[in-house]
């Protein structure tokens, strides 16, 4: 502890020094300053307990388990409203002086839904399938959609027009925008590698695309974001294009990549100086109203010669219905739905953790508004922010997303603990840092084949949900809320969600 | 005696499970309901007594141009009702009590039926579809069974044997019979949500339940048509008046469109097919998707649009059964959920079980395939 | 050990009244219990259960279509049936034979445990499906036909044939009752096409499929694969055949004139890495 800081640290580590074998690792490993090797007296010592963040890396690399992190034994007079979250925060903006940048999504306690929401199985009076043996299909397209087919009449055969450019994927689930600079190229990488195999996609995010990874253009989603890094006609040769307008962790906020994290691989990338912030402005600045966005999205249609599906991305916000209806109009392609519980590389702590609604209530009111209007049918919807399991992909699908994106815990997946230091660049495990030496720390063998895992297991997860429900393909299950029931609190929630309360027998809103 | 139950809205979705027995005289020839009704009665183990029904076409000749609305009604007042009503949308050729044998039931709706002509004549057809739905949701006692030309649909609540002698069946002469009764897990008493379910010139009887019931209703509804009867066979009468009516599809293939829009191969196997093929089946699988009915069914489609025509279709797992059959002499074609039953009344020896997921389709006048069908077979696609 | 045959017939629709399946049922166990071993049913139509849990080694020849589950959980009946037999038919069989001279459709031998189903015509989805064997028990079915998909699905045992062989210009007068002298042994063809449909023995666990001819890869379902047919196979089909062949007038020359594609399992627990336990 250091007094200076003029408060207790989070964290205390200690070092079982019987158990210890003395490799040091620990000390090569953090990133944070807490644990340096001592070579006179050969032996760990933790010289900063307040700098510790708990990402566990070194408990991790320990070969005798030796180190313990734990809350720091300093009580806190217990308060109900005055909770040490609250302490801490005033005493940083009084430290700094200014607005206090974090990574990762929301943390605070506002109500999950999606831990609300229950599924149906089928049972006697319709069988349930067995997605082993029998199939159970999953491909989805990302593009739009015709209201029905169109037709040529050519002499005596009939022949179909072509149908908009749409993108297959085999399961419902993308890996969403983290770009190259909030992760280290090691990270991008191995994911870039995972959607290969997969037959997915991953969004570039707003750091244009390395030259190294223009070989994967194929399973990329390019975004075009405020700041329009890397935006060149080659960029726009991908699978799908994004309009970033908004992003669930920083609803209304621009992007940005700190100093600390622009060294050279991100400098030549984005096209900036080194060590200079990469900061994408809060609006696009030729987006200033739903009209110009139809131009934006038309310009890019026109560029990729309509052969790429170009879609939008905003964060849930208060009338995230209405917006969704406009870009649908505005012959948006697909459009993605990120939540307030999203993830970022860096935010500001106050807007992460304040603005925007839960994904779950966004995706079932923007479902049901286009639906109203008589324009679902057109566009496939993305949703995420955030999906942690299986079981939420296969709700966000079930309230109406035809496909769900995963970020953070793609990240999860190669070694995050979400320690939600991102901002910092100092990722002990090497995914959200810009250093180059902390980057190789991601085996990128290893680390492409753990994404590629997690894609393929949520997938089988949901080849058995579906086949308990009786459905043989994922088509019969977007947006099928009938088969949810709401377990939760709050009857209101259930009303906008469109899901029956469980055990009901009467039919309430919805269809 | 009138019991208010006949026409009142079911509040929860209805699952049952049920028989089908459907046959077609493929040269026009009108015969009695005597024997369709014989089919049903030999597999009264698949029923329990809750509902039952017949469809009929070909019964009017001599009005065979206008529409006609056969409805249950509560009492009198109801089809006053209903008369104020569709005068303001259309003209009422001729009316009549449809006839109904009194013993059979307790209690029992009215039944009445109106020969009509739209006034807008170029949308006649949809302003019928609408008509249709508005009695059937708004008008307080009354509902429609039928609203086709030359056709009607003869259902309600009680075993087969007995909805066929209320209505008199044996005296009513079709080319085409579609019937089916059904083991319901809910809504006794109300007369219409027995099968056939009828919209225009469709009727469908349904064996099985639909799992995508909620992505197709909400479908559904982008195109103008509210599914509020809570029964699966509702949403498959609509998805095939969409696709094969309202689509505006060119009526050469637009039945084939909806048998796969229904059912879609699977992707493994579109991916095998020739190109040409392989364009058509992705074309119409994405964009119908939300059409698609998941879950086991065995369904009888019986229309007359663009010809009369009778479609046997299965969900792709054959989760639920079909056989069909030929007359030996070719005059007639016969679906149905057991053997047994078209045995009673054939003993052709021409029969066969169609294959999972694909539609065994016979047209008037036409010889009728056997056997498996490739999808399009026989039509000119580019 | 040749046992007096003791003769009864019963008429399924007496008087013009054809019987539910609970009276048919009923007559035919009382005739059982009256010693009768041979029990003749005729104007059978669609009836059910026919020989439902019959435990004694009797004999019952249906003459028209039987219904559902015919022989369901029965276990030393031998059942002839001159016409179709509608789905589910052997449904888990634990004994004796059943014989089919039609066609038989769905989820044929359901989760049989023993005895031997023949079906002259064609089969359904699902044919198979769930039968197991143990020791020496160990269940057989054998269609003259073609079969759909999912055949042998989960098959944990036992034995399933498809033939391919196509009777119907092989019936001498198609006005007659079915039976074996009605077949003109001469006049049986091969089916020309495919004999099994899509996602044959998903699955399977145990036991094999023989299916008469070439099958393509495509077909073959999850885990299911092609094995090496040998002696052994030779053995274990033999006995089958020629009791196919005696009951259906059908030359063995004929049924042997093409070679078997045996289907096996990849393993027995082919699906042991799909599901992994877990500590958390």
């Amino acid at each position: 502890m250091k007094a200076q800081d003029n408060i207790i640290p989070r964290f205390k580590v200690d070092i079982d020094l019987d158990e210890c074998s003395k490799c040091g690792r620990c000390a090569v490993n953090c990133t944070f300053g807490v644990i340096e090797f001592d070579g006179e007296v050969n032996k760990p010592v933790v010289v900063d307990d307040s700098s510790c963040v708990a990402c566990q890396r070194c408990a991790v690399f320990c070969p005798k388990n030796a180190i313990s992190i734990k809350d720091y034994p300093v009580t806190y007079a217990p308060h109900g409203n005055w909770t040490p979250w609250h302490l801490r925060g005033i005493n940083e903006q009084a430290k700094t002086g200014s607005v206090l940048l974090s990574g990762m999504g929301n943390d605070r306690n506002q109500p999950v839904i999606f831990d609300q929401l229950v599924w149906d199985a089928c049972q006697v009076t319709n069988p349930s399938i067995d997605a082993l043996r029998e199939p159970v299909e999953t491909r989805t397209f990302l593009g739009r959609k015709p209201d029905k087919l169109s037709f040529n009449e050519e002499g005596e055969g009939i022949s179909l027009k072509d149908v908009f450019p749409n993108v297959m994927l085999p399961a419902p689930l993308i890996v969403g925008h983290m770009s190259l600079g909030s992760i280290s190229y090691n990270a991008y990488t191995s994911i870039l590698r995972a959607v290969s195999e997969v037959g997915t996609l991953f969004g570039t995010g707003e750091g244009g695309l390395h030259q190294d990874h223009v070989v994967f253009r194929g399973n990329t989603i390019s975004e075009v974001a405020s700041g329009r890094f890397g935006v060149s006609p080659d960029y726009l040769d991908a699978a799908a294009i994004e309009i970033k307008i908004g992003q669930g962790a920083k609803p209304g906020h621009g992007g940005q990549l700190p100093g600390e994290k622009v060294k050279e691989l991100i400098s030549d990338t984005r096209g900036i100086p080194l060590g200079t912030d990469a900061l994408s402005p809060n609006p696009q600045h030729d987006i200033y109203s739903i009209e110009d966005l139809k131009t934006l999205i038309a310009a890019l249609h026109e560029a990729t010669e309509y052969r790429v599906p170009v879609g939008v991305k905003i964060a849930a916000v208060n009338n995230v219905a209405p917006i969704a209806s406009g870009i649908v109009r505005a012959e948006a392609d697909f459009l993605t739905i990120d939540g307030f519980r999203g993830g970022t590389g860096a935010a500001p702590r106050v807007v992460r953790d304040n603005t925007g609604i839960p994904v779950e209530l966004a995706v079932a009111s923007v479902d049901q508004h286009l639906r109203d209007e008589g324009i679902r049918h057109k566009v496939t919807l993305v949703a995420g922010g955030s999906l942690r399991s299986s079981s939420d992909l296969i709700k966000i699908i079930a309230l109406g997303a035809d496909v769900g994106m995963i970020a953070t815990s793609a990240l999860i997946a190669m070694g995050c603990r979400v320690c939600q230091q991102c901002a910092t660049g100092k990722c002990a495990w090497g995914i959200a840092t810009g250093n180059p030496g902390l980057g190789r720390r991601v085996d990128m063998e290893w680390a492409s084949r753990r994404v590629v895992n997690l894609l393929r297991s949520w997938t089988a997860d949901l080849d058995e949900v579906l086949g308990i429900m009786g459905i043989d393909a994922v088509e019969s299950f977007v947006g099928n809320r009938d088969r949810l029931r709401y377990v939760g609190p709050n009857p209101d929630e259930a009303r906008i969600l469109g899901v029956k309360h469980a055990g009901s027998r009467i039919d309430l809103g919805g269809e | 005696m009138i019991n208010k139950g006949f026409t009142k809205l079911p509040k929860m979705r209805d699952f049952s499970a049920c028989a089908i027995g459907s046959m077609f005289n493929l040269e026009g020839k009108r015969i009695s309901g005597k024997k369709t009704a014989e089919m049903m009665s030999v597999m009264k183990e698949r029923e329990n007594g809750l509902g039952a029904g017949y469809a009929a076409y070909g019964l009017f000749p001599k009005l065979r141009e206008y529409y006609c609305l056969q409805l249950i009604l509560d009492d009198f007042e109801a089809k006053e009702r209903v008369e104020e009503f569709i005068k303001d949308y259309t003209d009422i050729v001729k009316e009549e009590k449809v006839p109904v044998k009194k013993d059979v039931f307790r209690e029992y709706p009215l039944v009445w039926r109106f020969f009509v002509e739209p006034l807008d004549r170029q949308n006649s057809d949809d302003v019928m579809k609408e008509i249709m739905m508005h009695i059937n949701c708004s008008i307080r006692g009354a509902f429609c069974l039928s609203g086709g030309k030359d056709m009607a649909v003869f259902k309600g609540n009680g075993w087969a044997t007995q909805i066929a002698e209320f209505y008199q069946i044996g005296g009513v002469k079709a080319y085409m019979w579609s019937a089916h009764s059904r083991f319901p897990t809910n809504t006794p008493g109300w007369w219409g949500g027995a099968h056939p379910f009828s919209i225009l010139g469709h009727a469908v009887v349904h064996n099985g339940e639909i799992t995508s019931y909620g992505t197709n209703v909400s479908y559904l509804k982008e195109f103008g048509y509210e599914c509020r009867l809570f029964t699966d066979t509702e949403v498959l009468a609509y998805l095939f008046d969409l696709m094969v009516r309202k689509s505006g599809y060119p009526s050469k293939i637009a039945h084939e469109i909806a048998c796969m829009a229904l059912a879609p191969p699977y992707w493994r196997d579109i991916d095998s097919m020739s190109p040409q093929l392989k364009k058509w089946a992705t074309a119409i699988r994405i964009t119908h998707r939300r059409g698609m009915a998941n879950g086991p069914f065995s369904i009888v489609i019986t229309t007359d649009y663009p010809k009369p025509m009778m479609i046997g279709h299965s969900d792709r797992k054959k989760l639920r059964p079909l056989i069909a059959a030929v007359s030996d002499n070719e005059s007639t074609f016969y679906l149905s959920s057991e053997l047994n039953a078209i045995h009673t009344i054939d003993d052709t020896k021409d029969f066969w079980q169609p294959d999972p997921g694909k539609p065994v389709i016979a047209t008037l006048g036409e010889p009728v395939v056997r056997g498996t069908r490739k999808p399009f077979d026989g039509l000119h696609i580019a | 050990m040749a046992k007096k045959i003791k003769k009864t017939v019963i008429d399924a629709e007496p008087g013009g009244r054809k019987l539910y399946h609970r009276e048919l049922n009923e007559l035919i166990r009382e005739a059982v219990r009256d010693g009768f071993n041979w029990i003749t049913l005729i104007n059978v139509c669609g009836q059910r259960f026919i020989g439902a849990g019959i435990k004694e080694e009797v004999t019952i020849e249906v003459f028209g279509d039987a219904g559902l589950d015919l022989g369901v959980f029965s276990e030393g009946a031998s059942i002839i049936v001159h016409g179709c037999s509608e789905y589910l038919l052997g449904n888990t069989l634990n004994g004796g034979e059943l014989v089919v001279y039609g066609d038989s459709w769905d989820i044929t031998g359901m989760g049989a445990r023993d005895g031997r189903m023949f079906v002259l015509g064609d089969g359904g989805s699902r044919i198979g499906i769930h039968m197991k064997e143990c020791e020496d028990k160990k269940p057989a079915i054998v269609y003259g036909g073609r079969v759909k998909q999912y055949c042998g699905e989960y098959m944990a045992g036992g034995v399933i044939v498809v033939l391919g062989l196509d009777y119907s210009n092989a019936l001498r007068d198609k006005g007659k009752d079915l039976k074996r002298d009605n077949i003109d042994p001469g006049k049986i063809v091969d089916f020309v096409g495919e004999i099994v449909q899509s996602d044959l023995g998903a699955g399977i666990h145990g036991g094999s499929i023989y299916v008469r001819g070439e099958v393509p890869d495509d077909v073959l379902g999850v885990h299911a694969s092609r094995g090496v047919f040998d002696d052994g196979d030779k053995k274990i089909l033999s006995p089958l055949l020629d009791r196919f062949s005696e009951l259906f007038n059908t030359p063995t020359d004929l049924i042997w004139s093409k070679g078997f594609t045996k289907i096996v399992p990849i393993s027995s627990r082919p699906f042991g890495k799909v599901y992994t336990p877990t500590p958390i």
